[in-house]
């Protein structure tokens, strides 16, 4: 082992306690910048609106697709594997824990994060490349103003109402598609679904999607706006963008639901 | 109004600005001079609100500009026109126009902007067939005149113009020149990035000479151009067209 190992690894600590504080310096100055928005002139109502419809509007179909697919496969599976025991009531507990508390904020996440978060990255630092940030600033308009807030507004609302639109879809999407091949009674389903799924369930499911909506806004801002002068710095900060939201997302989402379990 | 004050600027473990020390008064207006890469843009950019110096202060009237409140400090008082045109690609050119307004004056008269940008495209002679196009759509040229009409419409007390001259064609070179009269008639701060003659003799009233990113003359214009200095005189012989 070579007498700098230390060295080296104290270096590369320092580096990420940087790179970590100031990330949450800006994550701060985004949280403050938001919810004072209505005082804000530098807001970007079209943004906003257009964020939601690309990531929100627009992933609507995919998102109804994953959905159907996985609510399908748990009933499939829930039916082969408690019937036998002759515990079907189960199915629509791992239904209620599977998709509506866990699966479904996570992989809208991820369909979020394919799509959007790189397309935020990529194009905040196309902008940095393009000195439309120097512009703002020039003119004194905050660029986490102006691009970040209106973006994070954009996807939080987005990533919420896909959420719930999975929740749905998953639940009777994945009935319909059993029921081809399945016969299961359309009254008992409801009825039995009804009978797990409590408030705390959804409500759990709607702050994960607000939480991972704002990590995802978040850490792709970031990483766009951190491209400092070429072009080939783009591709490199989506990827990290896309790491980077996935790992705090699987955390956040690890954390949320052990204090969840804790509450319970 | 506005005041430099030990300004150092590092980057990737090298000064760019180095001891900068500078104080700019209203109806003056200042040329920054210098070799390629004596740090000209960049010290536009410390004095102009976009980079941050790593050490030192750039103050408007008495206040840091790179302090919390930065924002609110350079509000409508910078007028920053780009040596390549810059604005934001998903606007229109109105849009881009209208951009620092709609941000700095909410609630401004859009009739009285929009009939003020067409007497400017007029003097410039620009088509407002142009306003409703993306920048993408329109020349280099035209984008940099452009740059100068968005910074011209908040009428903002301190101009910063990054080669002003550069690519422009002669009739478009004369507006340039008479409009930048008229502004340091009307007493506002000019500060130019150039190399050229013109706006030296016509112009400029005093001149930031820089070297490798440290000040190397800052005097009267009249001084500069007749100076003894053997270095100036060759830097003038050499880069002053």
């Amino acid at each position: 082992m070579s007498d700098d190992f230390p060295a080296k690894i104290g270096s590369i600590t320092y580096d990420n306690y940087l790179r970590i504080k100031e990330f949450f310096i800006f994550s701060y100055e985004v949280i403050v910048k938001m919810l004072s928005f209505y005082g804000q002139s530098h807001l970007n109502i079209s943004v906003v609106i257009k964020q939601i419809y690309f990531t929100g509007y627009e992933a609507v179909v995919i998102i109804s697709i994953l959905a159907v697919a996985l609510g399908c496969l748990i009933i499939l599976q829930g039916n082969i594997l408690f019937t036998a025991f002759g515990q079907s009531r189960w199915t629509y507990m791992l239904l209620v824990s599977v998709v509506i508390r866990e699966l479904s904020s996570v992989l809208t996440a991820l369909i979020v994060i394919a799509r959007s978060g790189t397309s935020i990255c990529t194009e905040l630092g196309n902008m940095v490349i393009n000195s439309e940030i120097d512009l703002l600033k020039s003119y004194g308009i905050s660029p986490i103003s102006y691009l970040v807030v209106s973006r994070a507004i954009g996807v939080v609302v987005a990533m919420f109402t896909l959420t719930i639109i999975f929740n749905f879809v998953a639940v009777f999407g994945g009935w319909f598609l059993t029921s081809l091949f399945y016969p299961i009674f359309l009254g008992d389903y409801i009825n039995n679904f009804i009978n797990e799924v409590m408030i705390v369930d959804i409500l759990l499911s709607v702050i994960k999607s607000i939480v991972f909506g704002f990590i995802i806004a978040l850490v792709a801002s970031y990483h766009g706006l951190k491209v400092a002068k070429s072009t080939t710095e783009v591709p490199q900060r989506t990827i990290k963008a896309v790491v980077n939201s996935i790992m705090l997302i699987m955390f956040v989402n690890i954390l949320i639901t052990y204090i969840y379990s804790f509450i319970q | 109004m506005l005041e430099l004050i030990g300004v150092y600027l590092k980057h990737e473990n090298k000064y760019l600005l180095q001891d900068i020390s500078l104080h700019f008064e209203l109806g003056t207006t200042y040329i920054l001079t210098g070799n390629i890469e004596s740090g000209k843009e960049i010290l536009m950019k410390v004095m102009g609100g976009i980079i941050e110096p790593t050490i030192g202060i750039v103050a408007l009237k008495g206040h840091n500009i790179y302090s919390r409140a930065r924002y609110q400090v350079v509000k409508n008082k910078f007028g920053f026109v780009f040596q390549d045109g810059v604005m934001l690609a998903n606007l229109s050119i109105c849009e881009n126009l209208m951009l620092p307004l709609n941000h700095l004056y909410v609630g401004h008269d859009k009739q009285e902007a929009l009939i003020r940008i067409q007497e400017l495209f007029a003097y410039f002679d620009i088509s407002t067939a142009l306003l409703n196009k993306r920048p993408a759509d329109v020349s280099y040229t035209t984008r940099k005149i452009i740059n100068f009409i968005r910074a011209v419409l908040i009428n903002p007390e301190i101009y910063f113009i990054n080669m002003p001259l550069f690519n422009l064609n002669v009739s478009d070179r004369q507006n340039f020149i008479s409009y930048l009269q008229q502004i340091k008639e009307s007493g506002k701060i000019i500060i130019m990035s150039t190399n050229n003659r013109i706006l030296f003799e016509n112009l400029a009233d005093r001149v930031i000479l820089l070297d490798k990113g440290r000040i190397r003359a800052f005097c009267q214009t009249e001084e500069f151009l007749n100076t003894k200095d053997p270095d100036i005189i060759d830097y003038l012989n050499t880069n002053i067209g």
